[in-house]
C-alpha cells in the first residue's frame, strides 16, 4: 500500500467500512493517538478505524491537512497574522455541517485525540443550543423523547433552577 | 431488535458527546437548559456542574445541593439583595413573618444588631461540614449574609484543607478571631478576600490573624483584606516575604504607602495594587511599586506621585483614581501615556477634552467609568476612538440623540451602558427616544442598561420605552428613573425585552395596576423594583421627607443580574461589590469596577431620598388585592413599613403559607 513516490512517508487509514485513506504521515501525526501508535512503533502500514465511517473520516483527514499544513503558534513566535485568519475561517466553514456529522466527528476526533477539533466540535455543539430552550435543544440534538423527565422531576428541577442554582 | 439497539448506542453516544461539550456551556442559563433536555443530559450536567450560585436569601435547603451537584468545585452564596449597611439601612422587622414560617429551631435568618435582618451561612456550613457533602468544593464565595466566627471555625477545621479560595465580602457577624482559624486551617489557600465586611462590635485586631496567615502561607496569589481600621505593617511585609513567589494581587485598606516599601521590596511578581493614602512628598523617598505593577488603585494622587507612577503607566491595564488633585495638564497627559489601559475608573476635572484624548490614545479601553461630569461632546470623540468598550458608565451635564446614535455605530460590544443625566436645566436635544432606538440597534449585545434621567423634564417618552421593549432583546437588566409619560410607556416596554431579568423602575409615571400586571408580561423577569411616583408632587414629598428620617437607600450599590459569563482573569480579580443576586454566572467584577457605583450620587442624594419617601406613600396605603397577586408571583417585594399595613398582614400570611420562603423588606 504504502508508496515512495513522495519523499515524505504515508500512512494508510482504513475506515470501517473498508475504505483506505493514504496520508502524509505529518498529517497523521496530528492526532495523538496515531502519533503514539508510531512512536511505539505499534502500527503496520496500514492503520484500521473499525469504529469512524468513511465519511467522517475524509472530513478529519481534510481537517488534519490543513492543520498539518499551517504553521504552528510555537513554531514562530511572529507567526503571520493571514495564515492565523485563514485557519479560522477554514475551521468556520468545516464546523458547517449537520448535528449527526459533528457528532461523528467529535467521537472520532475523540478516539484520536486531536485536541484541536475536538474544541471545535464542542464549541460549535454548545454554540448551536446557546440560548435555546430546553425543547429546542431537544429538536437540535434529535433527543429520544422516551428519556424525558417526568413532570415531577421536571418541576423540581425548574424550581431549583430558578431560584437556588444559577 | 436491531433499530432498538440502533437508538441505545445513539443515547450512549450523546452521554460521550455530553461529557465532552458541558465544559463547553458556560452560561448558566445555558447549563439549565441542557439539564431540563432529558433525564440523561440532567444527569449529565448533575454531575458535571462545577460552579454554582446559590441565592441563600430565596432558599433554605441546604441538603439539597450537595443532592443535586455532588461534584461541585465552586459555591457563591449569595445574600438579600439589598446590603443592610449604614447608607442603605432598610429598617426590616420580620417578626411577623418568622413566627409564620415557623422555621426550625435554627432560623437562618436573624436580626442584626441595627434592627434590620439578615441571612445566617451556617445551615450551608453545617452541611458542608458533613463528611459526604460536596467532597470536590475548594472555591467558596459568600457574599452578602451573616457570618459567625463559629461558622468561619467550623469551615476552617472541616474544609481548610481543600479549599484553595475563600472570599467573604459584604458580610456582618464575624471578627478577626474567626479568621484566625482560617489562616490556622487553610493552608492551600490561593486567594483570600475579606472585603467590605462589617466588623461593629467585634473585636477587630488584623495583626494577629495576618500573623498566622503569614507563618501558615507559601502560595497566596491574591490577598484582598478591606474594611478593618487598623492594618498592621508588619504582618503584611511578613506575608509578602513569606508569599514573595506567588502573591500577584493586594488590595488593602488605609495605609500609607511609604509603609509598603518593605513588602513591595519581597513582591516582586505583584501586579495587582489597590490601597489608599498617599503619603508627602517626603515620606515617599525611594518609594517603588513591584516592577510588573499592571493595575493601580490609589486615592488622592498628588502631583508628587504622579513621578512615581509614571514608570508603570505604559503597562498599566488598569487604573482608578480616586479623588486626585492633578492638575488639568497632568491629567490630559497621565491618560496619553497610557495607552494600554483596559480598565479606567476617573473622577477628573478634564470633562470632554479628558474624554477626547483618552479616546485618543486609549485605544484598549473596555470599561470606562467616568465620575466628572461630562457632555454629549466628549461622548461622541471617545467612542469614535475606543471602540473596543465593553461597559461605559457615566455622570452627564448634557446629553444629545447624535451622541446615543454614535455609540450604536461605533460601540458594537457594548455590553453596559449607564447615563445619569444631572444637570436641570439648558438640554436641549430632548427626547432621547431617537438616540436610544440607534443606540440599540447598534449595540445589539447591550445586557445592561440604566438611565437615570430628572423630574424637570420628559427625556424618554413611552415611544422610547416602547423602543427598549422592541429592540432591548438581550436586555438582562434594566433600570429605569424618570422616564416616561404615562402607563402606556410600560405596556410597550412590557410587550418585549424577553430576556429581561430585573427591572427597576424609579420615578416613572406608572400606576401600581398597570406594574402589576404588566411585569408579567415578561416572564423571565426575576426582580422587580418599583417606586411609585407623582412627578408634580415632588417638593412636597421632599418637605415631608426633611422631617422623617427614613435613611437613604444605596440603590445605585447593588446590581442583581450579571450577564454572561465572565471569567476572572488575572486582570479581573473578582469581588462581589456588585452583588449580582440574579446573576446567571459568575460574574467577576473587576477590583477597579468594583467600587464603580460608590460615588456616583454623591451629590444627589436628596432626589434619592424623595424616592424613598415616594415608595412609603405609595406603599403604605395599597389597595392589597391588586398586590396580592403580584406578591404570589414575586418572591421578593421591597415595601416600607409593613407593620403599619395591618389589614394586608393576615393575607400576606397566606400567601407565605404556601411559600418557602418570602421576604418582606419593610
Amino acid at each position: 500500500m504504502s508508496t515512495s513516490s513522495s519523499s515524505s512517508k504515508k500512512i494508510v487509514l482504513k475506515s470501517a467500512d473498508n475504505e483506505t485513506f493514504e496520508i502524509d504521515e505529518i498529517v497523521a501525526l496530528e492526532s495523538q493517538a496515531i502519533k503514539n501508535m508510531i512512536e511505539d512503533e505499534c502500527a503496520d502500514n496500514v492503520i484500521p478505524l473499525g469504529n469512524i465511517d468513511s465519511k467522517t473520516l475524509s472530513k478529519i483527514i481534510e481537517y488534519c491537512k490543513k492543520h498539518a499544513e499551517s504553521p504552528k503558534k510555537d513554531d514562530n513566535a511572529d507567526i503571520d497574522e493571514k495564515a492565523v485568519e485563514d485557519l479560522k475561517s477554514f475551521d468556520a466553514e468545516f464546523a458547517k455541517v449537520d448535528m449527526p456529522l459533528i457528532q461523528d466527528i467529535l467521537m472520532a476526533a475523540n478516539f484520536l485525540n486531536i485536541d484541536n477539533l475536538i474544541g471545535l466540535m464542542c464549541r460549535t455543539i454548545a454554540d448551536r443550543i446557546k440560548g435555546k430552550t430546553p425543547e429546542e435543544i431537544r429538536k437540535i440534538l434529535n433527543i429520544n423523547k422516551n428519556d424525558l423527565l417526568s413532570p415531577e422531576q421536571e418541576a423540581k428541577a425548574r424550581e431549583e433552577n430558578s431560584w437556588a442554582f444559577d | 431488535m436491531a433499530p432498538t439497539k440502533r437508538k441505545l448506542e445513539k443515547t450512549n453516544v450523546w452521554e460521550e458527546v455530553l461529557d465532552l461539550v458541558m465544559p463547553y456551556i458556560h452560561n448558566g442559563e445555558d447549563q439549565t437548559s441542557v439539564s431540563l433536555v432529558s433525564r440523561r443530559f440532567y444527569e449529565i450536567d448533575r454531575i458535571t456542574r462545577k460552579r454554582v450560585t446559590v441565592h441563600a436569601y430565596y432558599y433554605l435547603n441546604p441538603a439539597s445541593l450537595s443532592e443535586r451537584f455532588p461534584f461541585l468545585e465552586a459555591l457563591t452564596l449569595k445574600g438579600p439583595p439589598f446590603i443592610f449597611n449604614d447608607r442603605g439601612g432598610y429598617a426590616v422587622r420580620v417578626t411577623p413573618w418568622i413566627e409564620e414560617l415557623e422555621l426550625e429551631d435554627s432560623p437562618p435568618f436573624i436580626f442584626n444588631d441595627r434592627g434590620g435582618y439578615a441571612v445566617r451561612v451556617t445551615p450551608w456550613i453545617e452541611e458542608l461540614e458533613l463528611e459526604d457533602s460536596c467532597l470536590n468544593l475548594k472555591e467558596l464565595d459568600i457574599c452578602g449574609l451573616v457570618v459567625n466566627d463559629e461558622d468561619l471555625k467550623t469551615l476552617a477545621q472541616t474544609r481548610g484543607m481543600d479549599l484553595t479560595s475563600l472570599k467573604i465580602s459584604k458580610c456582618e457577624g464575624f471578627s478577626t478571631k474567626g479568621l484566625w482559624y482560617v489562616s490556622r486551617y487553610c493552608n492551600r489557600l490561593r486567594t483570600l478576600c475579606v472585603e467590605y465586611s462589617d466588623y461593629r462590635g467585634h473585636q477587630v485586631n488584623d495583626g494577629v490573624w495576618i500573623r498566622q496567615l503569614a507563618l501558615n502561607s507559601t502560595g497566596l496569589e491574591r490577598f484582598h483584606v478591606t474594611g478593618t481600621d487598623f492594618f498592621n505593617v508588619e504582618e503584611l511585609t511578613l506575608l509578602a516575604k513569606n508569599c514573595c513567589n506567588s502573591l500577584i494581587s493586594l488590595k488593602i485598606g488605609d495605609c500609607h504607602l511609604s509603609n509598603l516599601g518593605d513588602a513591595f521590596r519581597y513582591t516582586s511578581r505583584l501586579e495587582h495594587f489597590s490601597g489608599n493614602n498617599w503619603d508627602e512628598e517626603s515620606e515617599l523617598v525611594g518609594f517603588r511599586f513591584p516592577p510588573n505593577t499592571r493595575s493601580l488603585n490609589v486615592e488622592d494622587l498628588p502631583l508628587t506621585g504622579y513621578s512615581i507612577v509614571l514608570p508603570f503607566l505604559n503597562h498599566l491595564r488598569k487604573l482608578k483614581l480616586v479623588r486626585y488633585s492633578l492638575e488639568y495638564v497632568c491629567q490630559c497627559l497621565l491618560f496619553k501615556s497610557c495607552p494600554n489601559l483596559e480598565v479606567l475608573y476617573t473622577e477628573d476635572v478634564c470633562g470632554d477634552e479628558g474624554l477626547q484624548v483618552i479616546g485618543q490614545f486609549c485605544k484598549k479601553l473596555r470599561k470606562l467609568t467616568h465620575n466628572g461630569l461630562v457632555t454629549h461632546v466628549g461622548l461622541i470623540a471617545m467612542a469614535k476612538g475606543c471602540t473596543n468598550l465593553e461597559s461605559l458608565n457615566f455622570r452627564l451635564g448634557d446629553i444629545s440623540n447624535e451622541a446615543l446614535e454614535c455609540l450604536g455605530m461605533h460601540l458594537k460590544n457594548l455590553r453596559k451602558f449607564r447615563m445619569k443625566l444631572v444637570k436641570k436645566n439648558g438640554i436641549t436635544d430632548l427626547p432621547l427616544d431617537d438616540g436610544i432606538l440607534d443606540m440599540l440597534l447598534g449595540c445589539k449585545k447591550l445586557e445592561r442598561l440604566d438611565i437615570t434621567l430628572r423630574y424637570d423634564y420628559v427625556g424618554l417618552t413611552d415611544v422610547g420605552l416602547g423602543y427598549i421593549g422592541k429592540y432591548g432583546v438581550n436586555l438582562r437588566s434594566l433600570a429605569l428613573k424618570c422616564v416616561g409619560n404615562s402607563n402606556a410607556g410600560l405596556v410597550k416596554l412590557s410587550k418585549g425585552c424577553p430576556n429581561l431579568r430585573e427591572l427597576k423602575l424609579r420615578g416613572c409615571p406608572f400606576s401600581e395596576q398597570v406594574v402589576t400586571s404588566s411585569v408579567f408580561n415578561i416572564p423571565s423577569l426575576r426582580y422587580v423594583w418599583f417606586d411609585s411616583c407623582d412627578r408634580h408632587s415632588s417638593d412636597l414629598e421632599r418637605s415631608d421627607l426633611e422631617r422623617s428620617d427614613l435613611e437613604i437607600s444605596d440603590f445605585e450599590n447593588s446590581d442583581h443580574v450579571s450577564s454572561d459569563h465572565e471569567r476572572s482573569s488575572d486582570l479581573e480579580s473578582s469581588d462581589c461589590e456588585n452583588s449580582d443576586h440574579v446573576s446567571s454566572d459568575h460574574e467577576r467584577s473587576s477590583d477597579l469596577e468594583s467600587s464603580d457605583c460608590e460615588s456616583i450620587d454623591r451629590e444627589s442624594s436628596d432626589l434619592e431620598s424623595s424616592d424613598r419617601v415616594r415608595c412609603h406613600l405609595a406603599l403604605t396605603h395599597p389597595e392589597f388585592e391588586l398586590w396580592y397577586d403580584f406578591f404570589q408571583r414575586i418572591i421578593c417585594a421591597d415595601m416600607e413599613q409593613v407593620q403599619e399595613m395591618c389589614t394586608i398582614e393576615h393575607s400576606c400570611s397566606t400567601i407565605l403559607a404556601d411559600r418557602d420562603c418570602i421576604i418582606i423588606h419593610t
